[in-house]
């Protein structure tokens, strides 16, 4: 048998509303007519049947999940791949602080001069931590 | 004829330069502009649990029943929420991210750090002149901003084309889930309300003052519901709006930066502020 679909549920609820209207309106036209036990029992029903369409709205809502868990998982993915891009974006004048720090120290180095490599040393890594 | 080496490479420039002012302020407006109709979900005000739990103490006082505590049955009710909540999130982290990327400002971004070192110094036998190396700092700034921005633009493309189809089935069905089927939940209760207040005027128990409070008790609810419907329908329709202006930016995402696209925007833009004034109007 094939599954459920939301839309199907959807549709089905609606029926049992009109359902539930039909028995109401039919109780309420015949309200004198009715024997007590037999008003009784036709509330039951009607209120049975409300609570019935209230709940398959409730399921159609959750077969929705089932029809949609490929494209939560891309959406999700491409957020993830978005952010991901942001900080690489983002990190691009730090890739080129931590850069010039180390073309700095090469400077340094080949100058021979210990207090700048010293320094270039320090300047790498405050250009990595900032 | 013989061309000018640096006329061409003024041309290339100027190219570059075209591409380094990439204007991408539609993305980014569309994008806050959904991402804020979205979190109207906040203010909605009710759920598929909150509607289980209101049925239960209804039911309880249509049949007399006064018990310790109310012990509802709302399981599927708050799976039905989470189910919401999921496609939510999904979607608004999607339009918050894009906004994100699409307003990231690298006007800002230079070379000059890498630069600075350069000119300072003699590199081998290369001796970089004052003048020069200005030269090659305006120059390879220039050319470093334009391919940022070609690089940003690029992801975008391949954001908005790769998100398209998912984006729209989520919005559709939390179009569905909300417009119809949680709104429908309040057809019921209004369905509830009529039978009770019906059988509570043919039961013919009450006086004519308390008749008249019941029918005014009845209409102040029916109302409220109608107020939360109407909630529900805007909010729907403003999914759809989101929509239909990804699709626009999916079929045009190869002139993101165009005019016309703006304008476009700039309209799908004014119809969900509209709509969000709507919606606040009704839950004031």
């Amino acid at each position: 048998m094939a599954k459920l679909t939301s839309k199907q549920a959807n549709e089905l609820s609606g029926h049992f509303l009109g359902l539930a209207q039909a028995i109401g309106n039919f109780r309420y036209n015949n309200w004198d007519a009715l024997s007590k036990k037999e008003n009784k029992v036709l509330g039951n029903f009607q209120w049975s049947i409300l609570n019935y369409g209230e709940d398959i709205l409730a399921l159609s809502t959750n077969l929705v999940l089932d029809e949609v868990e490929t494209s939560l998982t891309q959406i999700e993915n491409i957020t993830t791949d978005i952010k991901s891009t942001i900080e690489t974006i983002s990190d691009i004048p730090k890739g080129i602080n931590v850069a010039a720090a180390i073309v700095t120290l090469g400077a340094a180095i080949i100058s021979t001069n210990q207090q700048a490599i010293v320094d270039s040393i320090k300047g790498i890594a405050d250009a990595w931590n900032t | 004829m013989r061309q000018c080496p640096f006329l061409k490479f003024t041309c290339i420039l100027f190219l570059f330069s075209l591409m380094g002012c990439v204007n991408l302020e539609a993305v980014s407006d569309f994008s806050v502009t959904s991402a804020e109709a979205l979190s109207n979900y906040e203010n909605l005000s009710y759920g598929f649990k909150q509607h289980c739990e209101e049925r239960c103490e209804f039911n309880a006082i249509q049949q007399s029943q006064i018990k310790r505590t109310l012990d509802c049955d709302c399981r599927t009710y708050a799976q039905a929420d989470s189910v919401s909540i999921k496609i939510y999130n999904s979607i608004l982290g999607y339009f918050t991210s894009l906004g994100d990327i699409a307003g990231l400002d690298v006007s800002g971004y230079n070379l000059d750090a890498v630069n600075k070192p350069l000119q300072e110094g003699t590199f081998g036998k290369v001796i970089i002149q004052p003048e020069q190396a200005d030269a090659y700092s305006s120059i390879s700034n220039l050319l470093f901003r334009a391919s940022t921005d070609v690089y940003k633009r690029k992801k975008i493309k391949e954001y908005i084309k790769e998100a398209n189809a998912p984006l729209q089935l989520l919005l559709d069905k939390f179009s569905f889930i909300l417009g119809q089927n949680l709104k429908e939940e309040l057809d019921f209760k209004k369905e509830r309300l009529y039978a009770f207040y019906t059988e509570l005027k043919l039961n013919d128990g009450l006086s004519d003052f308390e008749k008249v409070e019941s029918i005014a008790s009845y209409y102040d609810q029916l109302l409220e519901i109608d107020h939360q419907q109407e909630k529900l329908e805007i909010y729907a329709a403003s999914l759809k709006e989101i929509a239909m202006a990804h699709q626009e930016l999916y079929d045009k995402r190869s002139a993101l930066s165009t005019d016309v696209l703006k304008q476009e925007m700039s309209n799908y833009g004014s119809a969900l502020r509209d709509m969000g004034t709507a919606f606040k109007k009704l839950k004031e």
